[in-house]
């Protein structure tokens, strides 16, 4: 353990209670409980997802060419949860299409999508911040927007079409596996440690937890999908499933703290 | 499951809010909204889209095509299906030429040397599409996939990849149609100013060629629209002759005297509309100044118009074509010469006097817009092959036909 994590709320509510049976139901319901205790945390995450829809619709409205999010309205079911605590955007430009773009563009388009990442780690390091009683530096805020934009960046976009399902099934398994695994990241990175310490230290802390945290993912996931799929302000609905996921992160930090 | 923004599908262009303005960087948004759009024709040096403007008059009036014969400047193979319809028409758009079929070849215009190819199979032809944010403008095609907006320089080649060369899609689910005549009259995409109109099963979409934004979808689609001074018409068998503004979608255009339209010219002095049998010269305030037929004329095809003419191919007993004085209706000359029908009669292309029309299993044919006497036929084939129609740019004719792409200039 590095000295950075010393700073969370581990050791501080150190009783026999933080660190019982890690479940889905007692992750959710204790993260509520610690959201409505910390209405800040909600407030924050909530005012990053407003400014991601005022982003999300400028870009929409540009000349740049962008994704729109295929919510619950076109049939799409989705588990929409995020590797990171964040309000999810509605609206998305993928960086092959930035070829070929005039410099005003090129430069209006890079600012949205810097502007966003900073909106979105800004409100999501603040809010986990005050649920893990740490302060908020600007070393975490990089941090946690280096792992934003990497994650923004990264090529999601897979379609599994008839026959290669045989692939994509188990690419399907991999990918929860990994994304259960490094459930704790986000408040390990809120902690102060480094991205790749976050990453070990996640992978370590998650084992044995495996079938509760898919079913936290799971259900937040489908929460912020429904949220997110109203239209326009779909990241503000965002912003509260990401409140949850919050919670429910630092409820399973305190409960397995060593 | 999705770790982040749930982007697993193609792309596909974001909302369909009709009359929001575009928001636009401080630099450039003087320069791309100040001017209502131009949806005037291209300059001399173009054929950016099928039958060249978006009006669909096939009318070159700056070029100057081969006149009293014919040889081959270059061509260059392209891989292609041995199909029963003509070739597509190529599109040329700042030296540039683009030759469709099962591949997508991008030519020089001057030297006939590849700038590259693409994989990609297409059926119809691609509409030039100035994009505001872009350096070069956008191809875009109408697909069996949806609508294509693909980079008209082929993006960066990386590692034989083509990186950025697809900037937006469409996909088809949001209503494209299929359809079982096929052909390059249907899903043509026309660009006008910096949208593009393309038609659906029942729908015309009004698309922003730079983003891929679909700006409004209204009922009547199948052929290719046509548009003229801020209003797009389309030909919809089903609802008739409808006229749209192009900026806001509004229904502005609606004629109670013309059925079962299947294709519309935007001629400068009217519109000159085939219908299921006659045709129809239709005044802008959407009276009907003449029909012809419905005996005379059968069938399907695009009709070109210059100088008052307008050009296409009658079927009835015979299949010829025929030139009609659009301020009456009557005929001045019916032509030997058999346009190609295989799917519909192919668009005629108009210049310096000339008229070039594909021949039924004969070559591409020169007719005189005079007396439609035959100047020239062209087949270097032995068998005889199926020619695209022609593309007019400068004093050069490019033409698609037997797995090539050709550019034919004056003896």
């Amino acid at each position: 353990m590095t000295g950075h994590e010393h700073h969370g709320r581990d050791h501080t509510d150190g009783s026999h209670d933080t660190r019982r049976r890690v479940t889905t139901t007692s992750l959710l319901r204790e993260g509520v409980r610690n959201v409505r205790t910390h209405p800040e945390s909600l407030l924050a995450l909530v005012l990053s997802g407003v400014l991601v829809a005022g982003i999300d619709w400028v870009t929409l409205h540009g000349a740049v060419p962008t994704t729109g999010y295929e919510g619950i309205q076109t049939g799409e079911i989705t588990v929409a949860f995020g590797v990171v605590v964040r309000a999810f955007s509605r609206a998305s430009v993928s960086p092959l299409t930035l070829v070929g773009l005039k410099p005003a563009w090129l430069a209006w388009a890079v600012g949205l999508q810097v502007a966003k990442v900073a909106v979105v780690a800004g409100g999501a390091v603040y809010g986990l911040a005050r649920l893990r009683s740490v302060e908020p530096t600007a070393a975490i805020a990089v941090r946690y927007a280096v792992v934003v934009a990497a994650l923004t960046l990264f090529p999601w976009d897979v379609t599994f079409e008839g026959g290669s399902m045989i692939i994509g099934i188990p690419l399907i398994i991999a990918f929860t596996v990994v994304l259960v695994r490094l459930f704790a990241l986000p408040g390990l990175l809120v902690d102060g440690l480094s991205i790749t310490a976050s990453l070990r230290r996640s992978w370590g802390r998650t084992a044995g937890h495996g079938w509760a945290l898919f079913g936290t993912v799971l259900l937040v996931g489908l929460f912020n999908h429904l949220l997110t799929s109203v239209p326009v302000v779909g990241p503000v609905g965002s912003g509260v499933a990401a409140a949850l996921h919050a919670g429910a992160v630092v409820v399973f930090l305190r409960r397995t703290s060593e | 499951m999705v770790p982040d923004l749930t982007r697993r599908r193609a792309l596909v262009a974001a909302g369909s809010v009709a009359g929001i303005g575009h928001l636009s960087p401080p630099a450039v948004a003087e320069q791309s909204r100040a001017n209502p759009p131009d949806t005037g024709p291209p300059d001399g040096n173009e054929w950016p889209m099928e039958r060249r403007d978006p009006a669909g008059t096939g009318y070159a009036p700056d070029a100057s095509g081969p006149k009293d014969g014919v040889r081959v400047r270059w061509k260059q193979p392209v891989e292609a299906n041995l199909g029963f319809f003509y070739g597509v028409t190529p599109i040329v758009s700042d030296g540039l030429v683009y030759g469709v079929d099962r591949e997508l070849v991008c030519v020089d215009a001057a030297s006939g040397e590849v700038v590259f190819r693409v994989d990609r199979e297409y059926v119809n032809p691609p509409a030039v599409a100035p994009a505001r944010a872009y350096e070069h403008p956008t191809l875009v095609f109408d697909s069996r996939r949806g609508v294509d907006g693909l980079d008209a320089r082929g993006g960066i080649a990386l590692a034989g990849l083509r990186l950025g060369l697809r900037r937006w899609s469409i996909e088809r689910d949001q209503g494209l149609a299929t359809t079982i005549l096929g052909g390059q009259d249907h899903s043509v995409p026309v660009a006008a100013g910096d949208s593009v109109f393309v038609t659906t099963g029942d729908s015309l979409l009004a698309i922003d060629a730079s983003s891929g934004r679909v700006r409004w979808r209204r009922p009547g689609g199948g052929y290719r629209p046509a548009v003229r001074d801020g209003t797009v018409y389309v030909a919809s068998y089903a609802r008739g002759l409808l006229g749209y503004d192009v900026e806001s979608g509004e229904r502005i255009f609606s004629p109670d005297d013309v059925q079962s339209p299947l294709s519309v010219t935007a001629a400068p002095e009217r519109l000159v509309v085939r219908c299921h049998r006659p045709i129809v010269g239709v005044d802008y305030d959407g009276s009907v100044a003449w029909r012809k037929g419905p005996e005379e004329f059968w069938g399907r095809g695009a009709i070109a118009a210059a100088n008052g003419v307008a050009y296409t191919a009658g079927v009835d007993e015979e299949n010829s074509l025929v030139a009609i004085d659009v301020s009456d209706g009557t005929t001045l000359w019916t032509s030997s010469m058999e346009p190609e029908q295989t799917p519909q009669s192919a668009p005629p292309s108009v210049a310096d006097g000339v008229v070039y029309v594909p021949e039924d299993d004969a070559g591409l044919a020169a007719v005189d817009a005079e007396d439609g006497h035959v100047r020239w036929r062209f087949d270097p084939g032995e068998d005889p092959t199926r020619w695209s129609p022609a593309a007019l740019v400068g004093e050069t004719l490019y033409a698609l036909a037997d797995g090539h792409l050709y550019a034919l200039e004056e003896a």
